[in-house]
């Protein structure tokens, strides 16, 4: 008993202390979750700002059109070229991205555009066009002659993740003053001020709202708005609205203005384009209005700025009369603020919309060659990095280029045969540069790209290997020899025979070299295979950049070797570049978000094979198109444009290839099935149809190679390969090395009265001997 | 020996200045024309007859500066545009070897040059040039043989068509 007074009078300020205690524990334990609580908001905020700060796809460029006197380019030409770049018709083409055309005279203004080399000022010109060819290129106002003018590029593609979420990335250097003008006057007042969060502007909005009789301003600042962007969920709760104001302070404290006005620059929803969602205002200035934001007139703008507040509601294409309101009401707003002088935006107010007319893509897509540049560009970039950092890609793509052959596989496939696949590869051959890419028979298809990956025996296309080989031993093998077309068995050395057969399975007894391949003659070319040996013929392909077997069969000489269209493409570039290898290139340069060089990729080149017989070689080439299989595509051919090239046919007509070029133009095309039946379709009957449409629609030099010094023209009888003279009959000019012109001649008169008595094979004997 | 090498590393690089100092992106026909009022053969056909020649005409200068800066990197882009306006144009091949030449490139240096060479027709002075370049990056390459082959071809050049 004593003792419990006692304890009472201990007990009761020790429960005294274990009140406070607790009061202490607990309000310790409130400081540190709310501090954790903060701490994590503080991360969520600061992973989502630097996620959607850098998350900018890479923007893919194609080649810009330099524009010159004398640019072998049509007035047609030329609006195809404006059209895939973005470009418009406009009364007077004075707006940037606009032209006007009044007979072979066109007008137009160009787009201030960053090149990874500086930066172009927009500029105005007139174009007269006469012939095929840019006559004069003048400035329309001082009438001065202009020698050089780049086309700002179309935009064609961006390398982003798959999530279809697309942006311009704009720097806040770049936008217009008037624009961040019109922000800050409809969005948010106090933005310079404020830490985020701003109870007077809340308070201001209240008042202004009520004195405009409808919502003119919200009450959340932009810090806000850019928070709740970031977690995209629309629920207006209590908690979230506490959150986003934690959030908006953490974020200003931890960012400075400009950075937080910018990532809501880029940021900001503005449009919904069916599966794509429109972010940020340098992507809506090309989605409303095919310009880059800085070109955007003040009433274009407040357009811009008006949809913020309801993307949907106020969208100009769905509800335009809605969206004027709103954007006059948004330019009498940036009037009060100062922002333009009152005249300007009452003038402003009577321009009408002006908004793209129907949803015109200014891009059209190009996946296989965006392909390309993806993997062009993984060699020295990561994914993440292409998808995130905003790089300025600047390709090598021809939009017109590429047009006309996807053009060309559309107008021969057609409707046909469903299953018959295509691919074709173009290359502006003196850069080395991939201009155009189709990976099957529907181009705009971003599946199975079978201009880099679908790898088929390539067939006849491997012969001017074969006979590149022979005519490197001057010696031994002249355009003239003459080879034999007669019955043909291999033993393979286990028993088996093989009894390669002419396509046309006749046997021609003799024919002369440079017309064995200029009809693709089977049986020639695998005696000469076998006389030059397989090795000579494999290391040849190497040389000309393709790999090789190591053990290669007779068969090889028939083009067993599986290479895709690109890698065609690198085999026949050295033909067409007389000898010089150029690694092909679909990037000329990278730079990054902000313009600055990160990479170039440059034009380099080595000579593989030396001037004479490559020089010999093309002739054989040439003769292809002249008299041999390739001579059909003389009639779509523009008149007097020299070309060469070979047909390639597979087994059973799985495939069929044509390679060819003329001076400035390479195209390699490709057709077969995915399932590797037959198509019915030789080299000539299938693809060189597409090939000569689309090479007639770009190439503009024919291949007249330069006769190297060692060599020369020589007189040669059709029949023996023996030297004749130019009145002989049966005569024919061939090159030759001059060290190794044949010996044997030939006596004209005589040797038709032989020719009359015997076969070719026998006054071959008589006079090779 | 090794002294030997050096003074003709130092021999080769005097005849690298000299000819970087005459020959660098310029129009070598001009320049041989200035030099010597004897007839020789015709120089490349006159610029404002040639489509773009205006264009090729502003890029190389253009070039010209920025090598001179030391900028190899934007000297050859920009010889590289010009080459795709005239790819024929052996001055422009030429003029790009140099430039990789200068960077140190001297394999690329080489190639290029020859691709010069495969366009220069009978532009002998050019032709010179480029066995030169090929000289001096062989000699860089330490390919001694291979630069006095180029040498001795730069040298019957020069007896054909110089002086």
């Amino acid at each position: 008993m004593p003792r419990k007074p006692a304890r009472q009078s201990r007990s009761r300020p020790r429960r005294r202390r274990r009140l406070g205690s607790w009061l202490l524990g607990g309000l310790l334990l409130v400081l540190v979750t709310g501090a954790a609580y903060v701490a994590w908001l503080d991360y969520q905020v600061r992973s989502q700002f630097e996620g959607k700060r850098w998350s900018v796809p890479a923007t893919v460029y194609a080649r810009p059109l330099e524009l010159y006197p004398g640019l072998a380019l049509s007035r047609d030409g030329l609006l195809a070229e404006l059209d895939a770049a973005g470009y418009r018709s406009a009364a007077g083409g004075q707006e940037p991205g606009t032209w006007a055309q009044e007979g072979d005279r066109v007008r137009l203004t160009t787009r201030a555009f960053a090149y990874w080399d500086g930066r172009e000022p927009a500029r105005a010109l007139v174009l007269h066009f006469a012939d095929g060819r840019v006559q004069s290129l003048r400035d329309p106002d001082s009438g001065e002659p202009v020698d050089l003018v780049r086309l700002d590029p179309a935009t064609i593609g961006a390398i982003a993740p798959t999530r279809r979420e697309d942006r311009l990335l704009v720097q806040l250097d770049h936008v217009p003053v008037t624009l961040i003008g019109a922000l800050l006057a409809v969005e948010d007042r106090r933005f310079h001020r404020h830490f985020g969060i701003s109870p007077s502007g809340i308070a201001r909005a209240a008042i202004a709202n009520i004195r405009a009789g409808r919502i003119v301003q919200g009450g959340s600042t932009l810090t806000q708005q850019l928070v709740k962007n970031f977690f995209l969920t629309g629920d207006q709760t209590f908690t979230r609205k506490l959150n986003e104001a934690i959030m908006a302070v953490l974020l200003e404290l931890r960012y400075d203005k400009r950075d937080i006005l910018e990532t809501y620059l880029n940021e900001v929803f503005i449009a919904q384009d069916g599966d794509r969602s429109v972010h940020g205002f340098g992507l809506a200035a090309q989605y409303f209005f095919g310009e880059p934001l800085d070109a955007l007139r003040i009433d274009q703008q407040a357009l811009l700025v008006a949809m913020i507040k309801g993307p949907s509601y106020y969208n100009p294409r769905r509800n335009p009369e809605r969206a004027r309101q709103r954007r006059n009401l948004v330019l009498e707003v940036m009037a009060d603020g100062g922002v333009v002088q009152e005249d300007a935006a009452r003038a402003a107010r009577q321009r009408p919309l002006d908004v793209l007319e129907q949803r015109r893509r200014p891009r059209h897509d190009y996946p296989a060659f965006m392909d390309l540049v993806q993997r062009h560009l993984q060699r020295d970039y990561r994914r993440e990095d292409l998808q995130s950092e905003g790089l300025r890609v600047f390709s090598t793509l021809a939009p017109t280029v590429q047009h006309s052959a996807e053009e060309a596989v559309r107008r021969r496939l057609g409707n046909g045969d469903e299953a018959l696949e295509a691919a074709v590869v173009m290359l502006d051959l003196d850069a080395g540069e991939v201009s155009a890419l189709v990976g099957g028979r529907d181009p705009g298809f971003a599946g199975f790209n079978r201009a880099l990956d679908a790898r088929r025996p390539i067939g006849s296309l491997i012969k001017p290997a074969v006979y590149l080989a022979a005519l490197e031993q001057p010696s031994a093998w002249g355009l003239g020899s003459v080879l034999d077309d007669s019955p043909l068995r291999i033993e393979d050395g286990q028993g088996e025979t093989w009894a390669p057969r002419n396509f046309d399975a006749e046997f021609r007894g003799d024919v002369l070299l440079v017309d064995a391949l200029a009809h693709s003659y089977n049986i020639p070319a695998v005696r000469l295979g076998q006389d030059v040996g397989v090795n000579a013929v494999t290391n040849i392909v190497r040389r000309l950049g393709q790999d090789a077997p190591r053990r290669a069969y007779p068969s090889y000489m028939l083009g067993t070797a599986e290479l895709s269209p690109m890698e065609v493409a690198g085999l026949y570039q050295v033909f067409a570049s007389q000898g010089f290898r150029t690694p092909l290139r679909s990037v000329r340069a990278v730079t990054d978000a902000s313009g600055e060089p990160l990479k170039r990729y440059r034009l380099s080149t080595e000579r593989v094979v030396d001037p004479e017989p490559m020089y010999l070689l093309n002739h054989a080439l040439g003769e292809v198109m002249r008299e041999g299989t390739g001579r059909h595509a003389g009639a779509t051919l523009p008149a007097g444009m020299t070309v060469a090239g070979k047909t390639g046919t597979t087994n059973d007509y799985r495939d069929s290839w044509f390679a060819g070029f003329s001076g400035d133009t390479l195209g390699v095309v490709w057709l077969g099935r995915d399932d590797n039946a037959g198509t019915g379709l030789t080299g000539a009957s299938g693809a060189l149809g597409i090939w000569a449409d689309a090479v007639s629609a770009n190439a503009v030099r024919g291949f007249q190679p330069v006769r190297p010094d060692g060599v020369t023209p020589v007189w040669i009888d059709e029949d023996t390969g023996a030297r004749t003279h130019e009145a002989c009959n049966g005569s024919r000019e061939l090159p030759y090395m001059a060290d190794h012109v044949p010996d044997e001649w030939t006596e004209c008169g005589r040797r038709r009265a032989d020719d009359d008595g015997g076969g070719g094979g026998l006054l071959q004997r008589w006079f090779g001997d | 020996m090794i002294r030997n090498r050096l003074s003709l590393h130092l021999l080769v690089f005097a005849a690298v200045m000299v000819l970087a100092g005459c020959a660098v992106l310029e129009e070598p026909s001009e320049e041989a024309e200035a030099r010597e009022a004897e007839p020789r053969e015709e120089p490349a056909p006159a610029p404002a007859e040639e489509p773009g020649a205006a264009a090729v005409e502003r890029l190389m200068s253009e070039a010209r500066d920025a090598s001179d800066d030391g900028d190899h990197e934007r000297a050859g882009a920009l010889l590289e545009r010009a080459l795709r306006i005239a790819p024929e144009s052996a001055v422009l091949w030429h003029n790009l070897a140099i430039v990789r030449y200068r960077e140190g490139n001297h394999d690329q240096a080489e190639q290029l040059a020859q691709r010069s060479l495969s366009h220069a027709g009978g532009n002998t002075e050019l032709r010179r040039r480029n066995w030169e370049i090929i000289a001096v990056s062989r000699h860089m390459r330490d390919d001694d043989d291979g630069a006095a082959a180029a040498r001795s071809r730069a040298d019957g050049l020069q007896e054909v068509g110089g002086e």
